[in-house]
């Protein structure tokens, strides 16, 4: 019976992963992860100059340094509004 | 509605809580955050679900909501008899803890001041989950080991005891 149990809930949980990654694939335009879009080139003239380094965007990149490695949840939250600001900009660069 | 569909239903319900809540605890990184807000929906949903199965389901069906009491408690520790009630107090546990973790994590989306208790709450409700796995193995497998063992030193001591006593 635990056994079965067990089973169930793997099954469930492969079922609702599958669909987690569809819906996060959909929502990021094919990306299983947000990554790609989160680090641009920085070109603006008033920053840093573009010497060909990927750096990371967003309007709390400063802030990421001193917590990076310890609040896993705090960075998923506040990056959908990251996420969000740097699709904006991709369109308003279109 | 039989019990036996009943059941079924709770069943279903168990393993869609039990696969949402591993998927949103696996996926709580920032690079899985959009599987883990879907994941984290589906908790709330099958929280919410369970609450209007044990509204509407009729008097004493297994899918009423469990309701666990002190009294229940103290009468089958002075007996023994019926069920063990920490099953209804880990149900009942289960409910408040993973609930309140699952509606936390949706409004941090929103206020990121409860960002914070949500993974703390996440990270409480797995201890929960981690005890009730432990305490219903215990009560259906365990238990089954533990006479299993009982039995073999039984039969294994017994004959030794008999000869010292012949002695």
């Amino acid at each position: 019976m635990l056994g079965k149990m067990i089973i169930h809930g793997l099954v469930a949980a492969t079922v609702i992963g599958a669909a987690a990654a569809v819906y996060a694939q959909t929502r990021n335009d094919g990306y299983a992860s947000p990554a790609p879009s989160q680090v641009s080139r920085a070109a603006s003239p008033g920053k840093a100059a573009d010497d060909g380094y990927m750096r990371p965007t967003g309007y709390r990149s400063h802030e990421r340094d001193d917590d990076d490695h310890e609040h896993g949840f705090r960075r998923g939250h506040e990056r959908r509004d990251r996420v969000h600001s740097d699709h904006k900009r991709g369109h308003d660069r279109d | 509605m039989s019990p036996k569909f009943q059941y079924l239903l709770l069943k279903a319900w168990h393993a869609w809580i039990g696969g949402a809540f591993l998927v949103a605890y696996v996926t709580a990184d920032e690079d899985t955050y959009a599987m883990h807000l879907f994941a984290g929906y589906a908790v709330v949903a099958a929280i919410a679900a369970r609450l209007l199965a044990g509204l509407a389901a009729p008097a004493g069906g297994p899918l009423r909501l469990p309701r666990p009491s002190l009294r229940t408690a103290r009468a089958w520790l002075a007996d023994g008899k019926g069920r063990h009630p920490l099953f209804a107090w880990f149900a009942a546990l289960l409910l408040a803890v993973v609930g309140l973790a699952a509606v936390s994590g949706a409004l941090a989306d929103g206020m990121t001041w409860l960002e914070d208790p949500h993974e703390a709450i996440s990270e409480a409700s797995l201890w929960v989950i981690v005890g009730h796995v432990a305490f219903v193995t215990f009560m259906y497998g365990g238990k089954r080991l533990w006479g299993r063992i009982t039995a073999w030193l039984s039969e294994t001591l017994a004959p030794m005891t008999s000869k010292e006593n012949s002695r």
